[in-house]
């Protein structure tokens, strides 16, 4: 009894995260391939927290590749890394205004190739960590707080896999930036996932409460 | 432990808190008058008021001994003014004598940082103790604070003095008192400590009521309603005048469903990693530094562990305090209306930080103490590194027409000849008028004598800021072209205020140019009536 309402739970929480994920609705209609796999990573994400990672890992892997694929090909990398001319300029004016026996720091920091790529990927980064960016536009207010306790509760779980998983999709944002033709998808099955965490610990809570 | 051991471990804390101390110092310190290039707005009303009140005993608008300055219709808390009197006395009307108030404050700040995280056994490790010390001495927004000329850096200190109170009040309630006596003081420093104290005392009592409400504590606890009430008279006095809720005026226009919203959207806001560590939001350029945000992009990571830390240990009375802060010290930047202000969340830095610390003190004690030491020093390098490029080099570069720069040239260039009427367009700078009034040192008596009487007889009403300003043989205002090239003056704006062409059309002269890194600043134009 205890394990058919336990996957009744599971089911509503997936569900209700799946419609506060507002961008479901969005890319259902404009690319059915992204929507399904974006379906079947977040259900495999949802099955490995409830039944460990053993049955799904290859499949969670294929489609997590599959997805990183999509979301490299309609994301606009070159545009990302392309340096126009009035950034070009700006690195000229900066580097001249360090003082003269500063020239050689100012040039590393300036104008050095690498130094430069730093700075690019540091924004990818931190884009990435724009909370904004994902609210309203691709989930709802309401997940808000689900997210943050699933967010805690996935760091507290501590799933190698999903951790793992993780990290990559960070890596994969970090170095082709968020410049995407339906936004910073890829991330998404792990948002959703969290905020089904969150409401699974909200509905756990309450039920440990009212006992 | 031996007492002579803690005798050395005491002497060793003094020499390594000193030798800190003497570090960031020098970076509060060093470059004061000329970085921020220019002066803001805020810190020439603070210092031409100060000025005004040490001279006459009343503010520029007649006002004697306010306890809100009504400045440019802020009705700022006069603690500050009222603090840098003496310093004017003693040092003259620099505003790097101003800026050094804040340097001086912020000092006292890392003090009673360090006094708090050994108070509150924050961290493991003892190593974290200084080096999470070093590390809030030298984060970006505390040494952009550093160096402010105005009331925020001070308010930011007091009150953190007083947290230190009530942290400590929690084993010893008599300690409630010094904490009234220091957050009191800070809601007559600045605007966003008046909004924090009711939130902070609130949450504080109902989160400590176990501690705190015993009967062991009811002396100090009347001691301390006492005070309290006996210290916010003048606030509760003024709290029935507009001039008291003149901030509150964007949160209130709007409807509740706005509201809402933009109180959510500015938490996001403030609150994203992305704001904190790479890129302040804020639309003022001035309270901004470029490519630099609040903290340095790496403590994102401490910052993240550190959170999870807390929350995961949240039961913990020093916990319970760090979310205390880190949920109160945000609510007045978020409840500031429409428009992102980095300055009203100032006292957020202090929960950022102790939460970084506690992030920095889960690394430090898994790693060995030789690699610790190696990483801290490769990331103070790069911090230093980022701080100065940021701060020392593209702020001024990029940052000094926000900070005014160049109106120091424009009131040598009225002091230089007396004879002709000045009128300055102020179309793209509207508070310009009280940067002349600074730069120009024009006295107090004779300026209070010239404005108009209406401001002061409505004071504390709030009426709405006017900056069309004339005073002796300067006019601020917007340029009427129908009549002012008629009059025998001379114009002096910036690039945009006069183009080539209407120089031609209405027979205007140039006569006169202010000129930094290859822009015209500002322009000054001859008028031929004939």
């Amino acid at each position: 009894m205890t394990g058919i309402v336990n996957n009744y739970v599971s089911f509503i929480s997936f569900v209700i995260s799946l419609v506060f994920t507002t961008w479901f609705g969005r890319i259902i209609f404009q690319n059915i391939p992204i929507a399904i796999l974006f379906l079947v990573l977040t259900s495999l994400l949802v099955l490995i927290n409830e039944q460990g990672f053993k049955r799904y890992r290859i499949a969670f892997i294929i489609f997590l590749t599959f997805f990183a694929y999509f979301q490299l090909t309609t994301t606009n990398v070159v545009e990302n890394y392309k340096i126009t001319d009035a950034q070009i300029a700006q690195q000229i004016k900066r580097l001249n205004s360090y003082p003269r026996n500063l020239t050689k720091l100012g040039y590393i920091l300036e104008s050095k190739q690498e130094v430069i790529y730093f700075y690019k990927v540091r924004e990818n980064f931190f884009n990435l960590l724009d909370i904004t960016q994902y609210f309203p536009e691709n989930f709802s207010y309401l997940a808000i707080p689900f997210l943050l306790t699933g967010l805690y509760i996935f760091a507290k779980k501590h799933h190698r896999l999903l951790v793992v998983g993780g990290i990559f999709v960070i890596l994969v944002f970090t170095v082709i930036g968020s410049l995407a033709k339906y936004g910073s998808f890829l991330l998404f099955p792990y948002l959703t996932f969290c905020i089904y965490l969150g409401l699974r610990e909200v509905y756990d809570h309450i039920n440990t409460a009212k006992k | 432990m031996t007492t002579s051991t803690q005798l050395k471990n005491n002497r060793l804390e003094i020499v390594l808190l000193a030798i800190i101390v003497l570090f960031v110092g020098l970076i509060y310190f060093v470059k004061l008058s000329t970085i921020p290039k220019g002066i803001y707005v805020d810190e020439s009303t603070i210092a031409y008021n100060t000025y005004s009140i040490f001279h006459t005993g009343k503010d520029e608008y007649g006002k004697a001994f306010p306890v809100l300055f009504r400045l440019l219709g802020s009705y700022t808390p006069g603690l500050y003014i009222y603090t840098s009197i003496p310093i004017v006395a003693l040092f003259g009307m620099e505003i790097s004598v101003f800026r050094s108030i804040s340097a001086v404050s912020v000092l006292v700040s890392i003090l009673f940082f360090y006094l708090l995280t050994r108070e509150m056994k924050l961290f493991k490790s003892r190593l974290s103790y200084y080096m999470v010390l070093v590390f809030y001495a030298i984060v970006p927004w505390l040494v952009f604070n550093a160096r402010l000329g105005y009331e925020v850096t001070l308010a930011y200190t007091l009150f953190n003095v007083g947290l230190y109170f009530f942290y400590r009040a929690l084993k010893n309630a008599n300690n409630l008192i010094w904490a009234v006596f220091c957050v009191s003081l800070a809601t007559y420093t600045a605007h966003t400590q008046r909004y924090l104290l009711p939130i902070f005392l609130g949450a504080y009592f109902f989160i400590y009521r176990k501690e705190l409400l015993i009967k062991r504590n009811f002396k100090s606890l009347r001691r301390f309603s006492i005070w309290l009430l006996v210290l916010m008279i003048p606030n509760m006095l003024l709290a029935v005048t507009p001039a008291f809720w003149v901030k509150n005026a964007r949160l209130t226009a709007q409807p509740p469903y706005d509201l809402v919203k933009n109180i959510l959207v500015q938490l996001m806001m403030y609150l994203s990693p992305k704001s904190l560590f790479f890129k302040m939001p804020d639309i003022d350029l001035q309270h901004t530094v470029p490519e630099i945000s609040v903290a340095y992009d790496w403590m994102v990571v401490p910052f993240l562990l550190g959170l999870y830390e807390i929350v995961r240990a949240r039961k913990l009375q020093k916990y319970k305090f760090l979310i205390l802060l880190f949920v109160v010290t945000v609510l007045p930047a978020a409840f500031s209306g429409q428009f992102i202000s980095v300055q009203r969340l100032l006292p957020f830095l202090l929960p950022l930080m102790l939460i970084i610390g506690v992030g920095v003190d889960k690394v430090v004690t898994r790693l060995r103490p030789l690699i610790t030491i190696f990483l801290f020093v490769a990331i103070l390098v790069y911090s230093l590194v980022m701080l100065y490029r940021s701060y020392f080099v593209l702020f001024p570069l990029e940052r000094f027409e926000a900070w005014n720069y160049g109106y120091a040239d424009v009131a040598n260039y009225v002091v230089s000849d007396q004879t002709n009427h000045y009128l300055i367009d102020n179309s793209r700078n509207p508070r310009a008028y009280i940067l002349l009034l600074y730069y120009l040192r024009y006295p107090p008596k004779v300026y209070q004598g010239e404005v108009d009487k209406y401001y002061l007889n409505n004071y504390y009403n709030s009426p709405g800021p006017v900056f069309d300003n004339r005073f002796g043989n300067v006019e601020v205002r917007s340029l009427n072209w129908e009549a002012d090239p008629l009059v025998d003056q001379v114009i002096i704006g910036d690039s945009l205020t006069v183009s080539e062409g209407q120089a031609i059309e209405h027979g205007l002269k140039g006569i006169y140019d202010i000129d930094y890194q290859d822009q015209t600043l500002f322009k000054a134009f001859k008028t031929s009536v004939e």
